[in-house]
């Protein structure tokens, strides 16, 4: 698939590269050759481009997953939803508690019928003697039982912090909301900082979500990269059997901008063919559903307090002046519509100092971008990566709570954004929804919410542009479409090699195409090994 | 252990308040005077050197993994308050210096989280000449608001960019807003808690003090800095109802000039009444603007201006040195 050359009967391939493409026929000319039948019954797709994830996704499929929705493991297994408090009880009394604690993710209550809370007795019915921990799919709030708060010292009376509810006793209830709560307790049931950050074995189950999901080039978007963790990156993508080629950024944290940029710089001469540094991600804002995001007039649709910010303006414009001078690409998280108004205007200032051509800056997210801001962004050289996903994990809430219906149906606008003439993307931010490219297309086609509501009719998609989002369009995001995103002569070998093809499926069924697998860099891997 | 949380938009000067105080502790001639501090700072600060600028000794400083210490981040203030705890006997003062756009009172809620008992003061530095840009600035406005609403303290900045009477002014405008914000808080409070009939009414409307007033926090102190030992000013904004009428008000100010001390900063340096001026109102029900500096007292009758809680005076005050 390549925008002159649309479909292909066949592809050649020599070391790990496309050297052709047409009929069989036309291609025998290329020189002694072997024909490879065995997708004859397959549809090759480029490998799809995921360009907003993170590897930490790996790291929580070692604990046990107690979400709302079914989801697919490394090793393909569906765990099934957990709709009731009961049911996340279940899990836990069947996992692992050799470490001394027990631990579960994905946990997402706001879809329970009786809106109950889970409290410290719940969890206190798995077990008394180990510590148990429940992160919910938010990632903003966790659960833990009695035993892992006296564990934190928290066991006690006359607590007064907005993040530690009471019970009528006076004491924790059991749930823990924010950053500051959640680590006190996050080390007991393995959910501190070092267990998130992910090692080799967090590493390779990543890759085995990216081949089932037909992932062949993935992100992980905001890493601190210190260098053990950057040696380990190297060392596990230079393995002849790991499957996808990792584009890490580093996050904006912990560093000046300057200090950054030339950690950076750094970083990218360390880049491989699978492992690709130097790229930038920031933060402006926080998040729509935890009120953090930052909303321009009229504010949240349900009364709250505008959110925050995350990094000074001025820090923002110095950060975007020096990689602009250097070379270097910056992704920044952007969800409100303000957030996006001040992106665009740090970057307007940056870029009046420092020119530049195809800088090809991204906002991430972006989720409430309008018209206006896609037209300035496009008038910028700005990209967008947006987050249909959303529409169905959250898009009722949205609706109900956060945004009301009007700005619900405008969020993550993608027929806008290509309207404007947009580079953009759509992504799945895994593990905040499932790593699925193929899904992510079909949100964005579909735009239904999980109650079934289709939110935002005019923003919908056709199902060839929602495959230029996972593919060439997540690329060119990354500065990589000259190597991956489509099939064409020069190019990496990157498929993703599906049961159907896309384009006659009715594109409601889209997100149930089987993947095989994929082929990476000319080699083969099989969802089923 | 005393937790000071430093406070203050880009530029407010945290990092000069910061080895200030380093270095008079260190210069202190008086072995009880010496406190050991602990500072935690954020370290992606001003253009790049904030750690630099810090001259701290090796060991004193912690570093937050920068990022805004309130929210995304949280984690890594808990580490390095846990950290300054394991380390606790070490120290008598921790510092935190907030990134720019950082909550003050998630920082507290924080620091009370994993220190419980420790004594929180916030203070909120403010940069003179740029504050009224901060504050009208479409994007950090409400922020910079919001760090001046959630401290205890505010110490204006750069003071010596400006003259003395505009420094006052600009300290005087914001207190005075920020008094009359606090009035109409507490009002609201009040409305809500006489719904509740089991609920005990406070009094606001009894004859309260000077005194009484500076042992309380409920409303910021003010205070300016210029550069090494000049003056430092503080003020106090004060309400009506609080020495009910001229007579007692006019006794109060003698009483004060004559024996001032601060009740409640033990630590801090005698200091001198400067000057006092704003609104209140007399036995005749009727407003006077008064306005005392080095020892006189003008009083001028003002009809057309209603009684009412949101008058106020500002006290301010020179701290001597």
């Amino acid at each position: 698939m390549d925008r002159s050359n649309k479909s292909t009967q066949a592809v050649a391939v020599l070391d790990g590269r496309v050297l052709g493409t047409g009929s069989l026929e036309s291609m025998k000319a290329l020189g002694a050759h072997r024909i490879d039948e065995r997708f004859l019954d397959h549809v090759l797709m480029p490998g799809f481009v995921e360009g907003h994830c993170h590897v930490s996704e790996g790291a929580f499929w070692g604990y046990a997953y107690t979400g709302f929705f079914p989801r697919a493991d490394p090793q393909g297994r569906i765990w099934e939803a957990c709709k009731s408090i009961p049911a996340v009880i279940q899990r836990l009394k069947q996992s692992d508690s050799s470490k001394g604690q027990i631990s579960a993710w994905g946990f997402d209550p706001i879809y329970f019928e009786d809106q109950c809370r889970m409290t410290r007795q719940d969890l206190d019915a798995v077990s008394e003697k180990c510590c148990v921990g429940v992160m919910h799919a938010s990632g903003h709030i966790m659960n833990v039982n009695t035993f892992a708060l006296e564990k934190a010292g928290l066991m006690r009376k006359g607590i007064e912090h907005p993040g530690i509810p009471l019970d009528k006793d006076g004491y924790p209830n059991g749930e823990l909301k924010g950053p500051d709560a959640m680590t006190m307790v996050g080390r007991f049931v393995g959910f501190d900082r070092e267990a998130m950050a992910g090692d080799e074995a967090a590493m390779w189950r990543f890759a085995s979500l990216c081949v089932r999901a037909g992932v062949t080039t993935a992100t992980d978007l905001a890493n601190l990269l210190p260098d053990d963790a950057v040696e380990m990156m190297l060392r596990v993508t230079a393995s002849c059997s790991y499957p996808v080629r990792i584009v890490a950024m580093r996050r904006f944290q912990a560093m000046s901008p300057t200090e950054l940029v030339e950690r950076a710089i750094e970083l990218k001469q360390k880049s491989t063919d699978q492992l690709r540094l130097g790229a930038i991600k920031a933060f402006v804002d926080g998040s729509i559903q935890g009120f953090s995001a930052r909303l321009r007039w009229p504010g949240y649709y349900n009364g709250m307090p505008n959110g925050l910010w995350y990094t000074p303006p001025e820090h923002l414009t110095l950060l975007y002046e020096a990689a602009l001078s250097n070379g270097l690409q910056v992704h920044t998280h952007t969800n409100g519509d303000e957030a996006i108004d001040l992106a665009i205007h740090c970057f307007t200032q940056a870029l009046r100092k420092q020119s530049s051509a195809d800088h090809r800056f991204v906002l991430q997210h972006c989720q409430m971008g309008d018209e206006a801001q896609f037209r300035k962004m496009k008038a910028l050289g700005l990209a967008v990566n947006l987050f249909p996903n959303h529409h169905y994990f959250w898009g009722d809430q949205h609706r109900a709570i956060t945004l009301g219906p009007q700005r619900a149906e405008r969020m993550n606008a993608c027929a806008s954004a290509l309207r404007a003439g947009l580079v953009m993307g759509i992504h799945s931010d895994a593990p905040v929804t499932p790593l699925a490219p193929l899904f992510t297309a079909w949100a964005a086609v579909n735009r239904l919410t999980a109650r079934g509501v289709t939110l935002g009719r005019d923003e919908r998609i056709s199902v060839d542009e929602a495959l230029y989002a996972i593919t060439l369009g997540a690329a060119q995001t990354l500065h990589l479409d000259h190597e991956v995103g489509s099939i064409a002569v020069g190019k990496r070998a990157d498929f993703a090699v599906l049961d159907h093809d896309p384009y006659e499926v009715p594109p409601e069924e889209l997100h149930r195409l089987k993947v095989w697998g994929t082929v990476q860099a000319g080699r083969l891997f099989p969802a089923s090994l | 252990m005393n937790v000071e949380i430093v406070t203050g938009y880009l530029g407010a000067g945290k990092t000069s308040y910061i080895n200030r105080l380093l270095s008079a502790t260190d210069r202190s001639s008086h072995e009880a005077k010496k406190q050991r501090l602990a500072i935690l700072v954020n370290d992606f600060g001003e253009i790049n050197v904030d750690k630099q600028l810090i001259r701290a000794q090796k060991g004193q400083m912690i570093d937050i993994a920068g990022g805004c210490i309130c929210c995304t981040y949280g984690s890594d203030l808990v580490d390095g308050l846990q950290t300054i705890l394991a380390r606790q006997n070490e120290f008598d003062r921790l510092v935190i210096e907030c990134s720019g756009v950082a909550m003050p009172a998630a920082i507290r809620g924080t620091v009370r989280l994993c220190m419980p008992g420790a004594s929180i003061q916030t203070l909120a530095l403010i940069h003179l000449v740029r504050i009224r840009e901060q504050l009208l600035d479409a994007y950090i406005g409400d922020t910079v608001r919001v760090q001046l609403q959630q401290s205890d303290e505010w110490m204006g900045t750069h003071a010596d960019l400006i003259s003395d009477d505009r420094a006052r002014s600009i300290l005087f405008e914001l207190g005075y807003q920020q008094y009359r914000l606090d009035r109409k808080r507490q009002q609201f409070v009040q409305r809500l808690e006489q719904q509740d009939p089991n609920q005990n009414l406070t009094h606001t409307n009894e004859i309260g003090c000077f005194e009484r007033h500076l042992s309380q926090t409920g409303f910021p102190k003010v205070s300016a800095l210029k550069s090494r030992d000049s003056p430092r000013w503080r003020s106090f904004v004060i309400s009506p109802s609080d020495f009910g009428c001229l007579d007692v008000f006019k006794r109060r100010v003698d009483r004060w000039q004559q024996d001032h001390r601060d009740p409640q900063r033990a630590f801090c340096p005698p200091s001198r009444l400067e000057r006092i001026k704003g609104y209140i109102v007399g036995n005749d029900d009727v407003c006077y603007w008064v306005d005392w500096s080095n020892g006189r007292l003008e009083i001028n009758k003002h009809e057309s201006l209603k009684p009412s809680e949101d008058l106020g005076l500002v006290v301010i005050e020179l701290i001597k040195q």
